[in-house]
């Protein structure tokens, strides 16, 4: 066994949802109960993490998702506080798992606001100038529009969350301060274009899908104005 | 008399108040640096680094990092220029990491400080990256003596051997971790082996053997910390999750013989108290390391 097979066989014992068999320990020269203590100081530091970042959505899905991303190869990210977002992602798209259809939403939404905060910084403000129909629209780095289907924001845990399509826009305002806003989905459709570099005129066009009529315009520029946006050429 | 540099881990739980006495200037001298997991402030925006940023005017910032894995592969590019960015902001006077492995495949990270097998082809990997490592960066690279449970692979050499022909053979400082001798004392695993030092005495006498003959006149700075007994693993663990042990304190005075007034970073990671509390252990360490 060469240096990097043993230290692949090494990390499969701690990570492997069975206790490894003696033998392959023994190949190892690892004595089960070093595998072990190893096994758990893995999962004490990972469920500390998502402990802190996602309280709800760790006791909605329990210590066992956990074991299956560690099962499935572990944490992809070197960065600890990645850890959360990489199991939100598997309850979201890994088939077959024991956790309830809104745990991944509720995840996502707990962990805008950290990400919100930790969001690259944005560059200074240039001088006001007027938004163009013409032109695209800039926001801050930080901001996301979560596209959820349970209003597990509202929810006071109690139940289940209400299942209905939520918009909710998570951002970090100017003064640091975090900011979270739910959107109608027209008002959604048109940010969330925006920030894929559309202009404004086409991008409000597309998000009313028919005649800007005043109504929508007016809920609109609020909108806009309270996510901060700044004009892109 | 040359006045003893005692530094804490900057904990998140104390960046605010930290801060505050920064602003205030009522930081205590009683700290005289941090040290940072630069893991934890690289690739972000927002008001964790620019808390950093504002230490570091008045502290010297330490950096220890936790994911350079140099038993495993080496780390993608993105990881050294987010590193750079950061030591740009804020220039550490140390960066290092620990002799040991966190990930086996580039893209696979356990977040936990693996011990490596003992087998010269793995002595031999991470003196290169160690070496690569120091070349990287500007600030002396350092390197941490891993506390283990247990040893595995070919067992071609010991742990302390292996610690001193990577220190040697990478040309890089070591960073003294005293506490970490003293865990693999207590749990009788390694060169530290074979059985458990059971007295205060005879872990203090069995690291202090340990210690001499190594390169004492590499040591950058130590590290103490607290660790906690696990009844279910019959094993001393290094949490960082409780005060400073008796034993570890006993030793400062001796090791400081020997390396010279070198700066000691405390450590604490779990059950991090009030950072009022965490000064007076740093008084505590002070005290210690000075004989009193």
């Amino acid at each position: 066994m060469n240096r990097e097979e043993a230290l692949g066989a090494f990390v499969g014992a701690l990570a492997a949802r069975e206790a490894p068999d003696a033998a392959a320990l023994a190949a190892l020269g690892l004595e089960p109960g070093v595998a072990a203590l190893y096994r758990k100081l893995v999962r004490r530091n990972f469920l500390g993490a998502v402990e802190k970042m996602a309280p709800r959505f760790l006791a909605a899905v329990g210590p066992a998702l956990l074991d299956e991303l560690l099962a499935r190869g572990g944490p992809r990210s070197r960065y600890l506080r990645d850890v959360p977002l990489e199991l939100v992602r598997l309850a979201r798209e890994a088939e077959g798992l024991a956790v309830p259809a809104w745990a991944a939403d509720l995840g996502d939404w707990e962990l805008a606001t950290f990400r919100a905060m930790a969001a690259p910084d944005d560059p200074p403000p240039g001088p006001p100038e007027e938004l163009d129909l013409g032109r695209g629209v800039g926001f801050s780095e930080s901001l996301r529009v979560l596209a959820l289907g349970f209003a597990v924001h509202a929810w006071d845990g109690r139940g289940e969350p209400e299942a209905r399509a939520v918009h909710l826009a998570v951002h970090r305002t100017p003064d640091g301060e975090p900011r979270e806003e739910e959107l109608s989905a027209p008002v959604a459709r048109v940010v969330r274009a925006l920030l894929a570099g559309a202009t404004l005129g086409d991008a409000a066009r597309g998000g009313a899908a028919g005649p800007l009529d005043p109504a929508f315009v007016a809920e609109l520029a609020g909108a806009l104005e309270r996510l901060g946006p700044r004009p892109r050429g | 008399m040359v006045r003893l540099q005692v530094g804490l881990g900057l904990r998140f739980e104390h960046l605010d108040d930290v801060v505050e006495r920064v602003e205030a200037g009522t930081l205590p001298d009683d700290v005289s640096f941090f040290e940072i997991s630069p893991e934890n402030f690289m690739r972000r925006g927002g008001p964790v680094p620019a808390a950093l940023a504002r230490i570091a005017e008045a502290r010297p910032v330490f950096a220890h990092g936790l994911t350079l894995s140099l038993g495993g592969p080496a780390p993608e590019a993105a990881f050294w220029s987010e590193l750079e960015a950061l030591f740009a902001r804020v220039p550490p006077r140390f960066y290092g990491d620990h002799l040991s492995f966190g990930a086996a495949a580039p893209d696979v990270h356990l977040q936990e400080l693996l011990p490596l097998p003992s087998s010269r082809d793995a002595t031999r990997h991470a003196t290169r990256r160690a070496r690569e490592a120091k070349a990287r960066v500007e600030a002396p690279f350092t390197l941490e003596n891993p506390s283990f449970y247990g040893t595995w692979g070919p067992r071609e050499l010991d742990d302390r051997a292996q610690l001193v022909e990577v220190l040697e053979g990478a040309d890089v400082r070591w960073l003294l971790d005293v506490n970490n001798l003293v865990v693999n004392a207590k749990n009788g695993v390694g060169s530290l082996g074979p059985a458990p030092a059971r007295t205060g005495e005879e872990i203090v006498e069995r690291v202090q053997a340990w210690l001499e003959g190594t390169p004492l006149g590499r040591v950058a700075y130590l590290h103490v910390a607290g660790h906690e007994w696990w009844a279910d693993d019959e094993r001393f663990v290094d949490t960082h999750g409780a005060d400073v042990g008796r034993e570890t304190l006993a030793l400062l005075p001796w090791v400081l013989a020997r390396t010279g007034p070198v700066p000691i970073l405390v450590e604490r990671d779990h059950h991090v108290p009030p950072f009022d509390v965490l000064v007076e252990e740093a008084r505590r360490v002070r005290r210690a390391a000075e004989g009193a």
